[in-house]
C-alpha cells in the first residue's frame, strides 16, 4: 500500500478544498508565513491557542505550495530511505493534523474553545477520538453531533460559501426551495470537517502500523484480523465430542494413527494395482471369498458352504461394529440410552425366529435342495437309487421336493428368471425367495385375510382373538407381563428406563437427562439422596 | 378398510372398558349378527358382518363410513371416543349420572357438570371412571369422566365439578369437529 503517495494526493486535494473554502475568510500573509515557519518550529501551539475564529481559520489555510513543499520533502526522504527522515515525515504529518483538527473544531463549533467538553472522547490533539478497523481502512466516529450545529435554520445565509463552491459536488449540496425554508439546511462544512478529522486520524493510525521497506517504497502491514471483521459467534460452540472406546484406549496406550495409505495397492494374485475397498472382485487382497475353490481344512464341516460361512462371519462382524458405534453414540449422549441393547435383542430374536422356521421347513422337507441331492430323506438308509430289487428301496424325490427344486431353478438365473422364456407345461414363476417369516403382522393383512377381512375363518378367529384380548384387558395384565412392562420401562417416571433410582456406586457417569445443549443445566440425575 | 391390529384392539377395549366394563364382551359376541371392528383411515367403525361385506365392494376412496363410528385413533396411538358411540355406551354403561333440568342445557353446550346440577349418580363410582350422562327422562345426553367418587361428591361445594365433559349430543348441532362426519 503506497501510503505516502496516496495521502499526498488526498491531502493536497483536501487542502485545496480547505483553502478554497476559507478564501472568503481572509487569510493574512503573516499567518501564512507563520504556517511555513511552523515546519521547523515546534511552538505551533502558541499560535493555535489564539482564539479568534479568523486566525484559526487562517491557520487552516495551507498554501498549496507550502504543503507541496512539505510533501516533496517527505518524498525526498522516501528516496533516501533513511529511518530518521521517515520519522520527520511522520512528525510533520502529525503537526499538520494538529492544525487541521484544532482548526476544524474552531470552525465547527462556532468559535468555541478547542478543548470543549461535550462528553465526547478527545484524542491527544483535541479532536474526537475515532475507532478504527485498519484491515478495511475504516475510521468510525461514533460521537454525537450537536444538532444545533448540524442544522443551521434559516437557509442560504450561512451557507452562501458552500453554494458558490458547488462545483466540487457537481451539484448543489442542499436544495434551496421554499419547502426547506424553515427546516434547516445541513451544515456541510461541519460534516466535511468531521470527515477530514476522521481521515487524518485514520492516517495517523496507519502510520503507527509496522512498516517494512521494499523496493517500491515504504509499505505498512495492515492487521489481518480486527474486531469488526471478526464477528463473534452467534450460537454457542458445540460441546466437545466424547471420545469413543477405541479413541480412549488409543490415547491411553499412545497409539497414533498411521500415516496415510496409498489409494491403490499391488495385488499379488492378479499382478495388478487394485483399490483397497470395493467388491471382492475388484478389491486387492480380497481373500477366500473371491476364490473359486476353497480347501476343506481339518476342523471344517465338509457339507457347509464355505462362502456362506464367510458371509455369515462378515455379517456378524458388521453387526458387532454397528452395535459398538451405537454404544459410543450412547456414551456421547447423541443416541438414546438402551438403543444398542434393543438392537441386539431384536436381531437375536429375529435370528431365533428365522432359525426355527428354517428347522420347521427342513423337517417338512420343504427346503429347496442345492444342487444334485446325494442324500435323500427316507427309508432304506441313505444314498443312491436302488432298483427296488433285492431289498433296496427305491428312494424317489417325491412331488413336493421336485416342485421346490423346480421353483428354485426358475429363479436361479442372473435376472432371477424375469426374462427367461417359459417351457411348455412349466408352472408360472413366483418370487419365492422372500418366503421367510417376518412376524404375525404380515400374516394378518396378506392373503390369509381374504378380501379385507371378509373371510369367514378370519372373522371367527377375529372374534376369538378379540375375546382373548378383552379378557386380558379386564383381568389386567398377568404378573409376568407386568414385570416385562416394568423392565421395558413402561412405568418409568423419567425419560427413559434408566431413570430409576439405582446407584451402582460408580459415580455420576455420563448420564444426561436431556440431549444436546439442553442437558447442560440438568446434568445431575436427581435421586432421593440428592434431594435430601 | 382393515381390521384392527392387536395393539389397536387392546387400546380400543381399554377405552371401552372404562365405560362398559365387562359388557364389552357383549359387543363382540352378539346374539343376532356378528359385528366386527374395522378401521377406515384411523377411525374405528363397529359394523355388522353383512354390511361390512357389502362395503368391501365400494371403492376405497369413495367409502366414507360404514356401521357406527366409535371414535378415532390419534397420531400418537391414543383412542378418542366420539359422540356417535353414545348408543352403545348408553346401553351397556356401568356408571350413570342423571342431570337436573337446569343443568341440561349447560351440559349440552359443552360445560362440565356442577354439583348443583346433579340429580342422581350410581353408587360406588370410582374417581375418573367413564360415566354416561342422562337427563331425568332417561335420555342419554352424552358421556364424560367422573371427577370425584360418589362419596366425595356429597362433601363438595355446589359449584365444584362432578362430571368432566367429554362428548354430548349437542355436538351434532354445534359441529365441533369438522372432520367428525
Amino acid at each position: 500500500m503506497m501510503l505516502r503517495k496516496k495521502q499526498t494526493k488526498e491531502d493536497r486535494g483536501r487542502e485545496e478544498e480547505e483553502e478554497e473554502e476559507e478564501e472568503e475568510a481572509s487569510s493574512t500573509s503573516s499567518s501564512e508565513v507563520g504556517r511555513q515557519e511552523s515546519d521547523d518550529d515546534n511552538d505551533d501551539n502558541d499560535e493555535l491557542d489564539s482564539g479568534s475564529e479568523e486566525s484559526s481559520d487562517a491557520q487552516l489555510d495551507v498554501d498549496a505550495t507550502s504543503s507541496g513543499e512539505e510533501e516533496e520533502e517527505e518524498e525526498e526522504d522516501d528516496d533516501d530511505e533513511d529511518d530518521d527522515d521517515s520519522d520527520d515525515g511522520l512528525e510533520e504529518e502529525g503537526r499538520d493534523n494538529e492544525e487541521f483538527e484544532s482548526g476544524d473544531d474552531a470552525d465547527a463549533v462556532d468559535g468555541k474553545n478547542a478543548n470543549v467538553d461535550d462528553g465526547n472522547v478527545r484524542d491527544s490533539c483535541g479532536g474526537e477520538q475515532c475507532t478504527f478497523d485498519l484491515t478495511n481502512l475504516l475510521a468510525f466516529n461514533t460521537h454525537q453531533i450537536n444538532i444545533a450545529d448540524l442544522y443551521r435554520v434559516g437557509g442560504a445565509g450561512s451557507n452562501h460559501t458552500k453554494l458558490k463552491r458547488a462545483d466540487w459536488y457537481g451539484s448543489s449540496p442542499t436544495i434551496e426551495s421554499s419547502t426547506t425554508a424553515g427546516v434547516g439546511v445541513v451544515n456541510e462544512s461541519l460534516l466535511l470537517a468531521k470527515a477530514v478529522e476522521g481521515t487524518t486520524q485514520l492516517l495517523r493510525e496507519l502510520w503507527r502500523l509496522p512498516t517494512e521497506r521494499t523496493d517500491v517504497g515504504m509499505l505498512a502491514r495492515l492487521p489481518t484480523a480486527s474486531a469488526v471483521t471478526k464477528l463473534p459467534r452467534s450460537l454457542p460452540p458445540p460441546p466437545p465430542k466424547q471420545p469413543s472406546k477405541w479413541e480412549q484406549f488409543a490415547l491411553k496406550r499412545g497409539i497414533v494413527p498411521q500415516s496415510k495409505r496409498s489409494r491403490k495397492v499391488y495385488d499379488e494374485s492378479t499382478g495388478e494395482w487394485k483399490h483397497l475397498t470395493g467388491s471382492a472382485a475388484n478389491r486387492a487382497n480380497a481373500g477366500p471369498e473371491s476364490w473359486p475353490i476353497i480347501e476343506v481344512k481339518k476342523n471344517d464341516d465338509p457339507n457347509q458352504d464355505p462362502w456362506e460361512k464367510l458371509r455369515e462371519e462378515k455379517r456378524a462382524r458388521v453387526g458387532k461394529n454397528t452395535v459398538g458405534r451405537m454404544r459410543n453414540a450412547e456414551r456421547a449422549g447423541v443416541l438414546e440410552k438402551g438403543s444398542a441393547n434393543r438392537l441386539v435383542k431384536d436381531s437375536a430374536r429375529l435370528e431365533k425366529q428365522r432359525a426355527i422356521m428354517r428347522e420347521k421347513d427342513r423337517k417338512r422337507g420343504l427346503v429347496a435342495p442345492a444342487g444334485v441331492p446325494t442324500d435323500m430323506p427316507g427309508r432304506g438308509g441313505g444314498g443312491g437309487y436302488g432298483d427296488g430289487v433285492g431289498g433296496t428301496a427305491i428312494i424317489r424325490r417325491g412331488k413336493p421336493s421336485t416342485t421346490l427344486a423346480l421353483k428354485a431353478t426358475q429363479v436361479s438365473t442372473a435376472s432371477l428368471g424375469r426374462f427367461d422364456r417359459l417351457r411348455e407345461g412349466e408352472p408360472e414363476r413366483k418370487g419365492q425367495l422372500l418366503k421367510s417369516i417376518n412376524g404375525k403382522k404380515r400374516k394378518q393383512f396378506d392373503a390369509d385375510i381374504g378380501g379385507g377381512g371378509t373371510n369367514k375363518n378370519f372373522l371367527q378367529s377375529e372374534a376369538r382373538q378379540s375375546s382373548e384380548i378383552l379378557n386380558r384387558v379386564i383381568n389386567g395384565p398377568s404378573s409376568k407381563e407386568r414385570e416385562r412392562d416394568v423392565r421395558k420401562g413402561k412405568f418409568a417416571k423419567g425419560e427413559t428406563a434408566y431413570d430409576y433410582d439405582f446407584d451402582d456406586g460408580l459415580g455420576g457417569g455420563s448420564f444426561r437427562k436431556k440431549k444436546g445443549r439442553a442437558g447442560a443445566g440438568k446434568m445431575k440425575k436427581v435421586t432421593k439422596k440428592r434431594i435430601k | 378398510m382393515r381390521p384392527l391390529t392387536e395393539e389397536e384392539t387392546k387400546t380400543l377395549f381399554q377405552k371401552l372398558a372404562e365405560y362398559m366394563g365387562k359388557s364389552v364382551e357383549r359387543l363382540i359376541n352378539r346374539s343376532d349378527e356378528r359385528h366386527c371392528f374395522r378401521l377406515i383411515k384411523d377411525r374405528v367403525y363397529y359394523v355388522s358382518e353383512s354390511v361390512m361385506k357389502a362395503s368391501t365392494s365400494i371403492n376405497k376412496d369413495n367409502l366414507l363410513h360404514c356401521g357406527t363410528c366409535l371414535g378415532k385413533f390419534t397420531k400418537s396411538g391414543k383412542f378418542r371416543l366420539h359422540i356417535t358411540a353414545l348408543d352403545y355406551l348408553a346401553q351397556y354403561s356401568k356408571y350413570k349420572v342423571w342431570l337436573k333440568q337446569s343443568a341440561e342445557m349447560s351440559f349440552l353446550y359443552g360445560n362440565n357438570v356442577m354439583k348443583s346440577g346433579l340429580a342422581r349418580i350410581t353408587e360406588d363410582t370410582p374417581q375418573y371412571a367413564g360415566v354416561v350422562v342422562y337427563n331425568l327422562a332417561d335420555i342419554p345426553l352424552g358421556f364424560g369422566v367422573a371427577a370425584q367418587t360418589t362419596d366425595a361428591c356429597k362433601e363438595l361445594a355446589p359449584t365444584a365439578n362432578v362430571v368432566l365433559h367429554q362428548a354430548d349430543v349437542g355436538e351434532f348441532l354445534r359441529g365441533l369437529e369438522d372432520d367428525m362426519f
